[in-house]
């Protein structure tokens, strides 16, 4: 075999090994992004980065209501674990006129997920009628 | 020639890096199985058991034992011996502290299995099963080690051959087969981030599981039975029986939860309270030695959880009982509500708690302080920082718990009770699900002792639920 042949499978090999590498690589989960109805609202809940820890969580609310207080509460139903429920801050004007459908954008920062697993956030729309709440799964890695 | 040797060179680099780089997934592959924390009341004594991780079988078995404040100290007798087999070894003498503290033995075990742990006080036996894992080594682990090895092994006959041989074909043919062993290893070490924590261990014979059993599936509920002669004032013992539901056979598959076999809640006639953890004295039979404060029914609540389907988990259920003590039956005085209170020994605890609506989630917390200055000293008891018990106006029963700070930050190893660095503040999480007046207790363990915080709240009705849907 000349030089450049013996050159080529070495380059071959090292290109093998990085492209199973790269393929291979574990990467971080990407966000959570999971949808459902509470009453009449549509709740959007979004986990940017669903590991281990005190994470933020961004609510998007559509509905013909306005939110009056948007409380957010993790639970671990497997091993029996509440997180401290956390009250979620507008980031957007929620729709506050009756038949107003733009969505509204809510934050709640710092909602420990203390383990990994398979966690439920409840989402509790407080309105002028009263609170109606959504359960979202959310999957959190270590 | 010295340049495919050279190249070789590289590409062996190259793996080694990526197996640096790996390392954490190899440090937990090969381990398994976990120290085994059971409490246990035997006789006057309030014990921890504490069955340490078993490395190699056959090899030694190391057991500590946890003695709380206000048990006496003394001698136990211990032994361990494969379920159904002649003991191994002898039985070993453990000296326990007055007053609380840890005193460890080492016993040997001779087989991967399920095993039972004797402890005799001179009166009664605790049977403590426990199960020594088989190690095993996961395929990808036995893959990327022999993988590396050969790589390593071929990398040098090839060498020896470009630098002795003749011909030309060797080399290259021994430097192709270091770079397969290379890209093999490799993938299994990557490919292993992504596989389970561990292997799966049958809880019965300790080995992986031989056939696939679906999981998921729940054993019947339980039914429990108490006997007991109890006498306000006096100690005596509760005689636990666990009984299947569909068969009549003693429930001999309890699994250790929340560091106990079985939790029995005792509450009196005017809500005197007791958390106990019966001693398993063989198969389906516990016992517990209780002092009810007053006469008349107590209600018993038995939390427990039985083995499932194959390795996966079996529920836990809340079985309960009544039984009636002797004598005048006594109201306790009625505990104070939130706030501020001084306990024995300079203690005092503040207990907050957030709005009190029935059916949304309060944070329920409780503050340590002693002679003014915050106690960072709790223990964990039972694998927590803290426990909350709750009975509600309609008999809810909740057991509550605060998460340890090491879980918080994701680490996996679990301190013991002897590591005192909890505190001041435990919070818990809590659903009052109905309205009224409930009773709490809260729990946490200093200096070897159990403190309960009795406190009494009244959680307000939620405003009227909107329409769900429309």
């Amino acid at each position: 075999m000349t030089v450049r042949g013996r050159w080529g499978v070495a380059v071959t090999a090292l290109a093998v090994v990085t492209a199973l590498a790269l393929l291979l690589w574990p990467h971080p989960a990407g966000p959570v992004d999971v949808a459902g109805a509470a009453g009449r609202h549509q709740v959007r809940l979004v986990v940017e980065t669903p590991a281990v820890g005190a994470r933020d969580l961004t609510v998007e609310i559509t509905g013909p209501e306005p939110v009056d207080r948007l409380v957010v509460a993790a639970v671990m139903a497997e091993m029996g674990h509440a997180a401290v429920p956390v009250t979620a801050v507008p980031v957007t004007a929620a729709p506050v006129a009756a038949g107003t459908t733009a969505p509204g954008r809510f934050r709640a920062a710092g909602v420990e997920f203390f383990m990994a697993g398979r966690w439920d956030v409840a989402v509790t729309v407080h309105g002028p009628d009263g609170a109606v709440e959504v359960v979202l799964p959310v999957l959190i890695t270590s | 020639m010295r340049r495919t040797s050279r190249a070789l060179l590289v590409v062996f680099a190259v793996g080694a890096a990526m197996l640096a780089g790996a390392a954490p997934a190899l440090a937990h592959g090969g381990v398994v199985g976990e120290d085994l924390h059971v409490a246990a009341s035997l006789g006057d004594r309030e014990l921890t058991v504490i069955v340490r991780r078993v490395g190699p079988v056959p090899g030694p078995l190391r057991v500590d034992v946890v003695n709380h404040a206000g048990s006496p100290g003394g001698t136990l007798r211990i032994r361990a011996a494969a379920f159904g087999a002649v003991p191994a070894g002898d039985e070993v003498g453990l000296r326990l502290a007055d007053g609380g503290g840890l005193a460890g033995v080492t016993l040997h075990v001779d087989r991967v299995g399920a095993w039972e742990l004797a402890l005799d006080d001179g009166r009664e036996t605790a049977r403590i099963p426990f199960v020594v894992p088989a190690d095993v080594t996961p395929a990808w682990q036995w893959v990327m080690s022999g993988g590396y090895t050969a790589a390593g092994a071929l990398l040098l006959a090839a060498l020896g051959a470009a630098a002795f041989g003749r011909r030309t074909w060797p080399p290259l043919v021994l430097g192709g087969g270091a770079a397969t062993a290379v890209v093999v290893a490799t993938t299994a070490a990557l490919l292993s981030q992504g596989m389970p924590e561990g292997t799966e261990i049958d809880p019965v014979t300790g080995r992986p599981p031989a056939t696939t059993v679906p999981d998921g599936a729940a054993r019947p509920h339980v039914n429990l039975l108490a006997d007991a002669a109890l006498v306000a004032g006096q100690r005596s013992p509760i005689d636990l029986r666990l009984v299947d539901g569909a068969t009549g056979r003693p429930v001999d598959d309890l699994v250790v939860h929340h560091n106990a076999l079985v939790h029995l809640v005792v509450l009196g006639p005017g809500g005197q309270f007791a958390h106990l953890h019966p001693a398993r004295l063989g198969p389906g039979e516990l016992r517990v030695w209780f002092r009810p404060s007053s006469g008349g029914e107590h209600r018993v609540y038995a939390e427990l959880e039985r083995r499932g389907a194959g390795t996966g988990p079996g529920g836990v259920q809340l079985v309960q009982t009544t039984l009636s003590a002797a004598g005048p039956a006594l109201a306790e005085t009625t505990p104070a509500g939130l706030g501020d209170r001084d306990l024995a020994g300079g203690t005092s605890v503040r207990v907050e708690a957030s709005r009190l609506v029935a059916g949304e989630p309060s944070v329920l917390a409780a503050e340590w302080s002693e002679d003014g200055r915050p106690v960072r000293d709790l223990q964990q008891w039972l694998g927590m920082a803290g426990h909350l018990i709750t009975v509600g106006p309609d008999a809810t029963v909740g057991h509550v718990h605060a998460m340890p700070p090491a879980a918080v930050t994701g680490s996996a190893a679990a301190p013991d009770e002897t590591v005192a660095s909890g505190g001041p503040r435990i919070e818990f999480v809590y659903t009052f699900p109905t309205p009224g007046r409930h009773r709490l207790w809260f729990q946490v363990e200093r200096d070897y002792e159990v403190v309960t915080v009795p406190v009494e709240v009244d959680v307000a009705a939620a405003a009227p639920r909107a329409e769900a849907g429309s």
